[in-house]
């Protein structure tokens, strides 16, 4: 799937979800718990969080930055849940905030 | 991508925290997100197609800032302090809009051709529990409409769209980093750009926002100090103002611990006066326009302190700059022909990047083939990418062929000790093209003429650049949100109302 900056996706595999914020180049396959990511048109407006599915592995964290440096895949945990980030097959791993400083 | 995905996430990290105090009332996060929904359907079931805003700072500003976003229409803050015909003006659009608005702004919506309710009302009906519906993730939907403040020409309505403001934030902010007894006071009123994005930020961060609704230095003092507020954000003549107050004496605000300022230039003495009196406090500058989603350079608190503590000019002249760009925006200064020049060149700062809108209501984009935004903006870059920005490119003087920032002079000008306020425009002239006028507004009690300020001038500038003439005025016109107002000063000289001091 070719995707774009902003573009929102749920797992199916647990509540989690997440925002692209940089998106590769070339098309990828973005899974959560080894089962590819959909694409939200409308996002559900339950704020409960839900028993986690059948999702394994590292769960996903509320508000943190992933990334996957060779393709090139940045994006933000809008919603907690279990089931590991993969893209490609290759996981992605926890980014450090580099914060700035509070200008608002 | 929608504002309300923010206030989702803040919402469920923690929805008993304090996300707003005002005088009108106190919310949580899951108090807000509440009313936001029960706003949303309101707006939905009557189809209105914006809800604009018109009071100052308060809780029912940032209920109906999400309530719109969940809704899918734009939020239009306009300027409560406008004359009633020129609201009135405003909002004469075809578009359904349900204008929330401020008793004090009661009589001057009353010939509206709008739907008004009171702010009261609009607490009122979002109070009920937030009905199961879902907010639209178009990133496209305008998120926010703000009348620009025209300084040099008729005002216009820029277009933030929601993929705009939460690229900004999402680029800019760490999610959840503040402490929960972090608190942010905001005086910047609700139709300044910084004051729908500091609500944005601030959310998304976790950090209570203390809101005040009108500045008076003496009350933004006994406000941090009570609700022991650890961040605030100031434009410059709020900050010129306070260090007024303060006539001095430290300021002992002891959890202040960063003070941002930002939104038009700030005079070199008041900021020197600013750093002395908040010994304790970190300095940010801010730099962005509106069309930009706010900030988009940063002056940061390191940057001050080595700007105040080096031996080296260049080090010591960036206090005076708005810092270097922040992630996710590019910049790049060119001149009149579109080509890029090199560091210590000035010319017009064009910027890309998501935050960047550029956009204006029923009017072709101004951005270039290729995305960039031209700011209008006259900058340079050191040689170590910090941005200087000399002020707008329609405010410079061509004298004699030679292209003059106005800022320049009025810095000079303001070092005069009798000289309080300096404001430089150019005049149209048959020999030079233009010449340079200064008017001055003199400290109190304080006494100099033309020619001793002229010559003040000329001792530090080249003579090119020294003032053909000086005009003394009682105050100088500003926008509320302290930007000098030079089109109204160049109307006076073109009226021959101004009269040489």
């Amino acid at each position: 799937m070719q995707l774009r900056a902003g573009m929102h996706l749920v797992s199916v595999v647990s509540p989690a979800s997440i925002i692209v914020l940089r998106a590769p180049k070339k098309d990828v396959e973005v899974c959560c718990g080894g089962v590819a990511m959909a694409v939200a048109e409308n996002i559900a407006r339950d704020i409960e969080v839900q028993a986690a599915g059948n999702g394994t592995g590292t769960g996903l964290i509320l508000g943190k930055r992933y990334a996957h440096e060779s393709s090139d895949l940045e994006c933000l945990c809008t919603r907690a849940g279990a089931g590991e980030l993969t893209v490609d097959g290759e996981p992605l791993v926890l980014k450090d905030a580099k914060p700035l400083p509070p200008s608002d | 991508m929608n504002l309300m995905m923010l206030l989702e996430m803040a919402t469920s990290n923690d929805p008993d925290r304090a996300a707003v105090s005002a005088h009108d009332l106190a919310l949580t996060y899951q108090d807000m997100y509440g009313r936001a929904g029960a706003g949303a359907s309101y707006l939905r079931e009557r189809d209105y197609q914006t809800v604009a805003y018109l009071g100052p700072n308060s809780a029912a500003f940032a209920v109906t800032v999400f309530a719109a976003a969940w809704a899918g229409i734009p939020f239009w803050p306009v300027n409560y302090r406008l004359a009633g015909d020129q609201i009135l003006g405003l909002l004469d659009t075809d578009e359904r809009v349900l204008v929330v608005a401020h008793q004090d702004s009661a009589a001057a919506v009353r010939a509206c051709r709008h739907d008004v309710i009171s702010v009261e009302q609009w607490l009122g009906l979002t109070a009920g529990a937030a009905p199961l519906t879902e907010w639209p993730s178009d990133p496209d939907l305008v998120a926010v409409l703000l009348n620009t403040s025209g300084t040099t020409s008729k005002p216009k309505t820029a277009v933030l769209r929601h993929r705009h403001l939460v690229s900004y934030v999402l680029h800019s902010v760490d999610f959840g980093s503040a402490d929960p007894a972090d608190a942010v006071a905001v005086s910047v009123p609700p139709y300044h750009v910084a004051g729908i994005v500091n609500l944005l930020t601030n959310i998304f961060a976790g950090r209570r926002v203390v809101y005040l609704d009108a500045f008076e230095p003496g009350a933004w003092l006994d406000t941090v100090r009570r609700e022991r507020v650890t961040h605030a954000m100031v434009v410059p003549t709020m900050l010129a103002r306070i260090v007024a107050e303060l006539d001095g004496t430290p300021a002992n605000v002891p959890s202040l611990r960063t003070l941002s300022y930002g939104g038009s230039r700030v005079g070199a003495t008041t900021i020197l006066q600013a750093l002395r009196l908040f010994p304790g406090t970190d300095f940010v500058n801010a730099y962005g326009l509106t069309e930009t989603s706010s900030t988009i350079a940063i002056l940061s608190p390191e940057d001050h302190r080595s700007a105040l503590h080096s031996d080296d000019e260049a080090v010591r002249a960036r206090l005076a700059s708005a810092g270097q760009v922040i992630p996710g925006v590019e910049a790049e200064i060119r001149s009149a022909d579109g080509r890029p020049v090199p560091p210590g060149e000035a010319g017009e700062l064009w910027l890309r990047g998501d935050q960047i809108s550029g956009e204006y209501l029923a009017s072709e984009s101004p951005l270039d083939e290729n995305g960039w935004f031209p700011t209008k903006d006259r900058a340079y870059f050191d040689g170590a990418q910090f941005l200087f920005i000399e002020g707008r490119a329609d405010d410079t003087i061509i004298r004699g062929g030679e292209n003059i920032a106005p800022a320049e002079i009025e810095d000079v000008l303001m070092q005069h000790p009798a000289v309080g306020e300096a404001a430089v425009v150019g005049a149209p002239d048959e020999e030079w093209g233009q010449t340079i006028v200064a008017f001055v507004v003199l400290r109190e009690g304080a006494d100099a003429d033309a020619d001793e300020i002229r010559s003040f001038a000329r001792g530090k500038l080249r003579t090119s650049k020294t003032p053909d003439r000086i005009i003394e005025r009682d105050c100088l016109p500003y926008t509320d949100s302290g930007k000098l107002l030079r089109r109204m000063l160049t109307a006076e000289l073109a009226a021959g109302q101004a009269t040489d001091m």
